[in-house]
């Protein structure tokens, strides 16, 4: 067999090559099957990356924090309903009203958050 | 030491002079840090790094497996409450594809069920769930609904197929603090910094399984702590299909769960209806 390649010291036929590629492509295809999954979450606990930007839409800080608390979920959206509150259906779906106010269950994040909604 | 001088043929005792005693002292420094003598060598058995990857590894090798987990977080650590939350929570995992978390804190009561092709949130306390599509390994779910929904199952990393390729990048520094007890099991303390928590973990000396976590996450006012206890540990769990098959019951109620993307629309809305 007509050698391709020359070394200092032998040579690598054509087959061996063959052979060595595919060794390098298993090779490859193990240690990509094996990527480690990046949480955005520690423990369970949520983290949000703070991009400051500046001039130019440029990128001033990043930052990354630990998102929790009450200030996490937005206007009009409590994460316990106020007390002496009673469930509805309406159209099929379940409601909870209190003081006049309704909300709309939902699962954000894992959790049951309620929505302030108009019926 | 003993001699004999020249001059008057009297034993004599030689003194030490302080260059020789000087370097007779530093020379015995040197060759006992060169042997290693007085200070603890790093071995397998207290390098931090092969301890967490022999843990991932008694984890990672287990095909059905369950734990308990006794956790504690701080109040500024539970979401959208201000009050501190103890929970028990069991974690039932089945490779490559099934997982049930339950989680009881006592005014609230949670499940989290992966069938392999759908993720069911179930509110025990209010009877409500949410179900949507998902499918993949536990990792590859994990990591979907990581990003998508914003939340993973409690302590996901370590039911992960790698904990320890989960674990490893957050970690700066690591040290490993001796053996200690924790309830009744010896185990190797590690203290772990990183990023966003510091973690101390527990690894019993004799299973290599977690036994304790404590996390303290420094970017946050008061450095709000998660603590772990794990126990009840069984890596040869008997878990049918069945037991990952969430049926919601009749009388709880269906509805949406919010992705992370909506939410932000949703802030994005009220923002400009404030301005």
């Amino acid at each position: 067999m007509k050698p391709i390649i020359s070394l200092c010291r032998g040579t690598i036929s054509a087959h061996q090559r063959r052979k060595a590629l595919v060794r390098a492509a298993i090779l490859i295809a193990v240690l990509l099957s094996n990527v480690t999954v990046a949480l955005a979450q520690v423990y369970g606990v949520a983290r949000k990356t703070t991009v400051v930007s500046g001039p130019n839409g440029t990128v001033a800080a990043s930052k990354t924090t630990v998102v929790s608390g009450a200030g996490a979920l937005p206007h009009g959206y409590i994460a316990v309903l106020p007390g002496g509150y009673r469930a509805v259906t309406v159209s099929g779906a379940r409601y909870y009203t209190v003081g006049g106010v309704y909300y709309r269950p939902q699962i954000y994040q894992g959790r049951t958050v309620y929505v302030a909604v108009r019926l | 030491m003993q001699t004999c001088s020249e001059a008057g043929q009297r034993p004599v005792h030689h003194r030490w002079s302080s260059p020789t005693l000087f370097s007779f002292v530093v020379g015995s420094l040197l060759l006992g840090l060169a042997c290693g003598c007085g200070s603890e060598r790093p071995t397998v058995a207290n390098d931090p790094d092969q301890l967490l990857k022999q843990m991932s590894e008694k984890l990672a090798q287990a095909k059905s497996l369950s734990f308990k987990v006794d956790r504690k977080l701080d109040a500024a650590l539970v979401e959208g409450r201000n009050i501190p939350e103890n929970a028990q929570i069991e974690i039932s995992v089945s490779r490559p594809s099934k997982f049930l978390a339950k989680s009881d804190s006592g005014d609230n009561a949670r499940q989290f069920v992966f069938d392999g092709q759908n993720l069911s949130v179930y509110d025990e306390t209010m009877k409500l769930y949410a179900t949507v599509p998902v499918s993949g390994t536990i990792d590859e779910v994990v990591a979907k609904i990581d990003e998508k929904y914003g939340f993973t199952p409690p302590l996901a990393e370590f039911i992960l197929s790698d904990p320890y390729g989960a674990l490893s990048p957050r970690i700066k520094s690591q040290v490993y603090k001796g053996k200690e007890t924790v309830g009744v099991v010896e185990c190797h303390h590690l203290s772990l910094g990183g990023d966003v928590a510091d973690s101390e973990l527990w690894i019993g000396v004799a299973d290599l399984l977690p036994r304790k976590l404590v996390a303290t996450f420094k970017g946050r006012e008061g450095a709000p702590q998660l603590q772990a206890g794990f126990s009840d540990w069984n890596l040869a769990a008997t878990l049918d299909d069945k037991f990952f098959t969430f049926v919601a019951p009749q009388d709880a109620a269906r509805v949406e769960m919010v992705t992370e993307a909506q939410m932000k629309e949703t802030e994005t809305k009220v923002a400009v209806r404030q301005k």
